[in-house]
This record gives structure tokens, sequence and C-alpha cells, in this order.
């Protein structure tokens, strides 16, 4: 049962989907799913033959083949080669930058500020601090173009998502679910509790690489206020 | 080159491809055309690259002027449409036929009668920048087609010059499969995920029988279902770490009402995914309509792959791409490699005119012991298999008298092809050494041996049909010219049709096609190959497949696609005509049954050679 590479368990979703899940502690499986995806991006161009997209999350790294091109055996091997040649403990995500982001803790553009600061009996800039302190790492970029999922949230302001989502978040606007935290980078519906707002654009197509953020990258939020918010938006509105 | 402008563009209408694979670990996900077969039909028929960009028009239709001479097709849902002439006079046109359309002359689409999308393809492509390696419109981030957005009334659109003439009237495709495949679906075929275990087994049941609501709130994002589950069916199993989404992903969240998520999906998400819908309906799951019902259909994985490759089969036999097929736009660095070339190469090789359906015969070496355990599993093998290869008996590698006869027999009994498998006669080894033999000598034992195979076919009325040497043998006759010729000149005198097979891309096949022999080509599903198209050799790790569903998922490649995938995990082109069964290995029956069902899925014809 646990061969030194048993850790990782492969299973099909749909013939399409290869899902490859690593067992351990949330910080080395992170390590080990980012060191998989770095590997199965090296060799998609010989050894994966229909690999269409590769998604990294925190437990699993989902590959996604064009079944008319795949040939399922020759798959499920070279990502078992894949995994063997990882090890058991690969590097830490190599993390050259902090990228401090401007946050505007205002309940004009948060709207779930107020509740969060009530529900714990704290001021608002009680909350704003505790979310600006710590230093956090990007685990993965999913959901949306360039969203970036960080951990490192400070256990006094886990909060559920909301039970039913907005129909409609802000670009820009810092959410709080669990304990994560992340940045919608476009205007979408979304179930996460908005406690500030950025004026960077964390996407652009047209920019190479089109996303702010990488995995790996340690993120910093510098309070701005309002007015400053407003006018470093209409700075980046204005620039693209 | 040329421009259109558009008058309206109805409720929605985005400039879409075949996506932009490639990106979804930056959350961007693969988008393009919510059905893409009725986009590569488009193409198709007016002469483009199946990927080509054309306008997704959505439930409502659209109007549109043409500046330029055009020829255009309209695929996907079912609407009423005309080209209104500048004389005012409006001439209906219908759905899957190229239409040509003069310069003031307006395109008018009015409301889907049926199905959501419908896809205007234009010759030579609509020509917007490409962003992140495609035209596709990505709604949510604003990038994409047309400035990231909807098309407005006043917008010109430019399209390009065809690079291939369009496809006359007459390969309309009315009527055929590939129309009907483009038919409502009310039942959505999809394969239950692992995940599903976790789900209480009420309300994995619930899911699979009843019928859902596809509500208002659905869009390219994903197809919102409601209504279907009671209160007290609904999953429990609330959410879970945030994980990889995909095109055709069924969430079953806590409500019980499913979204299955569609191609401009979010890359990740946290609800539990019950189930994974075949992609042979991805075409359907975008023409469902709000307030259209539908229901899950559970099939295998293996189903919903043979349903695919049946599907693309289907199209490529009745709307054959005037192109490569194109579908090679992965990774952005695969671009243009070796994968684009061997597509090229695989669409080169084909028969001109019509495609064949697709055709294989099975072989299995029979009669190489008379043990009646392995007599019982000839006699299984015979109901599956279309030719048998029988050992010659005393003078060969293996057998004798009464399995030469009991296998002649029970072979005509099954309708199955009498062939012989002479080897060297070397019963200890059972043929599989290499004898240092010269070539006269090789020809007198083979002779012998079919002399002797043939006198137990004629004790009922019937000759030998092919010759596969066996063991070290075949192998010989693939290095060795002299060897391969006089295997050849023993087959003289057994009948002008007698077909040799032998290895596929082996030598042997080139020198019995030289000397004017029928030949076939063999391929093995349980064997793994390297990348220059041989056999790995058997002393090497992952020679042999053991696993039948693997060694079946080959077999359907060989058979469909002409190709495998190598021991390092390219593709390359094998043509073969006949599949090798094996019959000594343990679990033989198994595999052999997994080969030829996944080859009948997969629509292909099993059927002995002929010549």
């Amino acid at each position: 049962m646990s061969t030194p590479h048993a850790s990782a368990e492969l299973s099909w979703f749909g013939e399409r989907c290869l899902r490859i899940e690593f067992a351990g502690d949330a910080e080395s499986t992170l390590r080990r799913v980012h060191a998989a995806f770095a590997e199965v991006a090296s060799i998609r161009r010989t050894g994966l033959v229909g690999l269409l997209d590769a998604t990294p999350a925190y437990r699993t790294l989902l590959l996604t083949f064009d079944p008319m091109r795949m040939d399922a055996v020759a798959v499920e091997r070279a990502v078992r080669e894949v995994l063997k040649s990882l090890g058991s403990s690969p590097a830490a995500l190599r993390s050259s930058r902090t990228v401090a982001i401007p946050a505007c803790y205002d309940a004009a553009v948060a709207p779930d500020l107020e509740a969060i600061a009530r529900a714990r009996g704290v001021g608002i800039e009680h909350v704003s601090r505790l979310h600006a302190s710590p230093v956090y790492t990007v685990a993965f970029v999913g959901f949306s173009p360039g969203f970036p999922y960080l951990t490192g949230l400070s256990p006094d302001l886990h909060t559920p998502r909301h039970a039913q989502p907005r129909t409609r978040v802000a670009a820009g606007s810092i959410g709080i679910a669990g304990d994560q935290t992340g940045i919608y980078p476009q205007a979408s519906p979304g179930g996460w509790r908005i406690i500030g707002r950025t004026p960077l654009a964390l996407f652009d197509a047209h920019r190479d690489p089109p996303t702010l953020l990488a995995p790996g990258d340690r993120v910093r939020f510098e309070p701005i206020d309002l007015d400053e918010f407003n006018r470093l938006a209409s700075r980046t509105r204005g620039g693209t | 080159m040329g421009l259109l402008r558009v008058i309206d563009a109805g409720l929605l209408a985005t400039v879409q491809d075949l996506g932009r694979p490639g990106h979804s670990h930056i959350g961007v996900p693969v988008g393009g055309a919510v059905d893409p077969l009725s986009l590569r039909i488009g193409n198709r028929l007016v002469g483009n690259p199946d990927g080509a960009a054309a306008i997704e028009l959505t439930l409502t239709g659209g109007r549109f002027e043409f500046e330029h001479d055009a020829v255009v097709a309209l695929v996907g849902g079912q609407f009423e449409a005309a080209v209104r002439e500048v004389s005012g006079r409006a001439r209906r046109i219908d759905h899957g036929m190229t239409i040509p359309v003069r310069p003031g002359e307006h395109l008018v689409i009015d409301r889907n009668s049926e199905g959501a999308r419908t896809y205007l393809c234009i010759a030579g492509g609509i020509s917007v920048p490409s962003v992140l390696g495609s035209a596709s419109t990505h709604l949510g981030a604003g990038f994409g087609g047309v400035e990231g957005r909807g098309l407005r009334r006043g917008d010109r659109i430019e399209f390009g010059t065809p690079p291939n003439a369009p496809l006359t009237d007459q390969t309309r495709v009315v009527g055929s499969h590939v129309v009907q495949a483009l038919a409502p679906r009310r039942s959505i075929r999809a394969v239950q995920t692992p995940r599903a275990a976790s789900i209480a087994p009420s309300s994995l049941a619930a899911f699979w029988s009843a019928e859902f609501c596809v509500a208002q709130s659905s869009n390219r994002i994903g197809v919102r279902l409601e209504g279907g589950l009671a209160p007290s069916a609904r999953p429990s199993d609330g959410r879970m770490t945030t994980e990889g989404m995909s095109w055709g992903t069924v969430q079953f969240p806590p409500d019980g009402n499913p979204i299955i998520l569609l191609c401009d999906h979010p890359t990740t998400g946290g609800y539990p995914v019950v189930a994974c819908v075949a992609s042979v309906d991805f075409p359907a799951l975008g023409q469902l309509r709000p307030g259209d019902t539908v229901r899950f259909e559970q099939v295998s994985r293996s189903e919903a792959l043979g349903l695919g490759i049946r599907r693309e089969d289907d199209l490529n036999r009745h709307i054959p791409s005037p192109h490569d097929p194109g579908r090679a736009q992965l990774f952005p660095g695969e671009r243009g490699s070796r994968v684009r070339s061997e597509t090229i190469n695989r669409t080169g090789c084909g028969r001109t005119g019509a495609r064949r359906a697709a055709s294989i015969d099975l072989n299995a070496d029979l009669g190489e012991s008379s043990e009646p355990a392995r007599l019982a599993i000839d006699r299984d093998l015979l109901k599956i298999v279309t030719s048998a290869n029988i050992a010659c008996g005393e003078l060969g590698h293996a057998g004798d008298e009464r399995t030469m006869s009991e296998i002649v027999g029970e072979s005509l009994a099954r309708g199955v092809a009498i062939g012989a498998h002479p080897g060297y006669p070397d019963r200890p080894n059972f043929g599989r050494v290499a004898m240092n033999l010269a070539p006269e000598q090789v020809e007198a034992t083979v002779r012998d041996q079919l002399a002797a195979l043939a006198a137990a076919a004629a004790s009922r009325g019937r000759h030998l049909e092919h010759i596969k040497p066996h063991g070290a043998l075949y192998h010989a006759a693939n290095l060795s010219p002299a060897i391969a010729a006089a295997i050849a000149r023993a087959a003289e005198g057994f009948g002008e049709s007698i077909v040799l097979v032998g290895q596929a891309r082996s030598l042997a096949l080139e020198v019995w096609r030289s000397m004017g022999f029928a030949t076939a080509a063999e391929a093995f599903a349980d064997r793994r190959y390297e990348d220059d198209g041989t056999l790995r050799a058997r002393s090497h790790p992952g020679a042999v497949i053991s696993d039948p569903a693997q060694a079946a998922a080959q077999a359907v490649q060989i058979a469909v696609n002409h190709r495998v995938v190598t021991e390092s995990g390219r593709e390359v082109d094998l043509h073969a005509q006949t599949i090798c069964i094996h019959s000594d290995t343990p679990g033989a029956l198994a595999a052999a049954r997994a080969v030829r069902s996944a080859l009948e899925s997969a629509g292909v014809e099993i059927r002995a050679l002929v010549c």
C-alpha cells in the first residue's frame, strides 16, 4: 500500500481528466503539486500527447486531455514516471519576490468589512490590521483569470463563505473564505466575504505574463485610504 | 478579405474559435465555441480549418450586412434565416449548407426554435487579434474577440480569404449522422467520478434518475439545473478543498441543483464533482435552452471514449475537413511541433475518395497445445477472433494431428479464417529460439508445415487463407530478407490469394510485397511500441501491456486512428489490417474480450482479411 510514492493517487474523472491527489501536510503537498506541474509542463511537448491543460490546486493537479489524441495507458505511465521523479520532498517553490498590494479597507468598497468587525466585537481598523500584517503566499491561481489563492490568513479572521454567493463582486475585491484570502481580478459572482479592495489590475491578457502574481510569490497588503484608492484606480483604468 | 457590419447582435453574439487550452493554471479556461461540433461542421462547409473563428449567436439570432462577397454557413440550433437582397427580396436559407452572400445583402437570423446557439461561419474566418493563442472572446475577463465583449450594432468585422474552395451544396449535411448528433438530447451521457463514493447512495441514485430543468441563469460558464431532487434526496456532503475543474464537470452542491460546467468554467471550484459529461455530449450541452428538461445517463469511461471516437469518425466520413484536423492547439509550446506534422501525415496517407469505415481483423495463434485446458481457451478465443493461425503439428514448433483437426473444425464452425502458423522445427524450445538454418532449409520446413495444415483443412474442403510465421521465425523474417523470401517461396502453391501476415512496418512485409504476395500488417494490442514503430523488446520493462482495458484502448487507437503512443509517449503512425490476440498469456481471454468489445463500441467492423 505505502510505497514511497504511493502518497499520490491517480483517478480518472470522465474520459478526459486525470486527477493526481497528493496526501500529506498542506505545505509539502502543495510543494509536490507544483513540482508535478512544473515537470508535466516541461515534458508536455513529448511525453503527454493530447494534454490540453494542467490545473494545480491545494492537494491536486488536474490534467485535461483531448480524448481523441491521448492514450490513457501512456498517460498514466508518464504521470507515474513524473511522480517517481519528484521524490518525497521536492524543494519549496522559489519565492524570489514579495509583491506589495495596495488595499483599501473602507466600508465603501468592502461590503462585508463592518459585519466581520462587529461579529468579533472589534473595530474596522483592527480587522484591517489583522489582514494587512501577515506575509501571505500564493498557493495557486485559479477560479477566474489571475485569481490568487493566498495562504497565511490569521486564524482570528477565518470566516465561512456567504451561504448565497453575491451575484456581483467588484474587480479588485479582497475576500476571505475559511482560512484563505484572495483577490477577484474581474467583476464576477462570488461567495467570499469582501473586506477590502485593490486598485491594481491582477490580470491583463495583453501583458506577459498576464497575471500579476504567480504561485510561490509572497504578498503583503499595504493599507491605503479611499482617496488614494480612487486616485490609483482611475490611473489603472486610464493606463490600459 | 472582406467586411461585415453588425446590424443587430441579438441577445449575445461573440467571436469564438476552438479556444485556448494551456492556460488553466493562470485561471483562464479553454473557452471557444460552446458547441464545438457545430463550429467545426460550419467551418468545414465553407472550406476553413476546424478552428477558424466564427460568430456564436445565442437564442435570438442576429442581423449582419455584408460589404463584400462572402460564402457563409449556419450550423447549430434550429432557426429561421434568410438573405435579404439589395432589391428587398428575401431568399430563405437552410442551415448546414454553404450560402453565397453578395455585397449589400443582409443575413437575417431569427429566433432559434430549438437549441441555444448557432454559428455563423464565413469562408476565410473572422479576423480578430489572437489573445493567448486564440480569437475566442472571454466575457468575464474582457479579452479576445472584438474588444473582449459581445458584438454590438455598428461593429465592422473583418473576414479573411478562404484557403480552400468551399464545399458545394451537394455536401450539405442534412440527414447525416452528424446532424442527428446535433439534434437536442434530453439525456446527457456522463461518467460517474470516484468522488461520488462520498455522496449518500440515496442522493446519488436520485441524481442519476431525476429529471432536471435548465435554469435561466445558465450561460457559457455553466448549465445550472434545478427542480430535480426532493429535499430529502439532497446531498449532505458539503464543500471540499478547492480543486481543478474542467468542461463537462458536474458539480453537486448541497442544494441538490447540479451545475454542469461549460467551456468558460471557473478553473477551480469547491463543490463535490459527481460526474463528468462524456465529451461526445458537449455539443448537446451547448444547445440546452433555459426550460429544457434533461436527465443524466450513466456510461463507463471506455464507453465515453468509444462514443467520442465514433462521433469523430462519423464527422470525418460525412464532412471531411479540407485541412488537417487542426486539433493540435495545446500548450503554446506545442505549436508547429511534431504533432502537427504527424497529423498531416495521417491525412496524407489516407485513401483517396471517401474514407472507409474502420475495420480490422483479429488473429490468434491456436492449436499450440493438446492440453484440454488450453484447447478450451482456444475454443473460447475462436468466438472472439476472425482469423486463426494454427500451429502445424509434429513438423513445426507445436501441436499435432488432433489439435490441427480440432482447431480447423472449430474455426469452420465459427466462420473464422484458417491460416498456418509455421515455426522453427524446434518443439523443445517451442520455436522461440532462432535456429541457424539456411534459407533453403527454412523454405523446406515451412513448406512441409503448410502442407500438413493444408491437408487438415482439405479434409474439410477448405484451403489455407493466410500464413503467419511463429516466434523466432517471425522475427528472423524481419531481420533477413533471405528468410522472408524463403517463407514466401514456401507459400507458393498454396493458392494465389494466400495472405502473408507480418509485423507492421517490417522488412518482411516489404519483401513479400515486392515478390507480389498479398500481405497484411499486424499490430499488437498488448505490446508497447518504440518510437520507430518496432515492438519494445520483451526484456525491457513495460514491454507487455497486461491490463485488458489498456490493451483494448491501444487496439482502438490502432484500428481507428492508425496510430499508437509509444513507450516514450510519442504518437507514431501504425497502419495494420490485423491485431494479434495472444493466446498464451494469463488472462488472454479477458484481454481478447476487452479488445473486441472496445473495438465494437468504437464502431470498428471486425472481419477477416479479405484481398
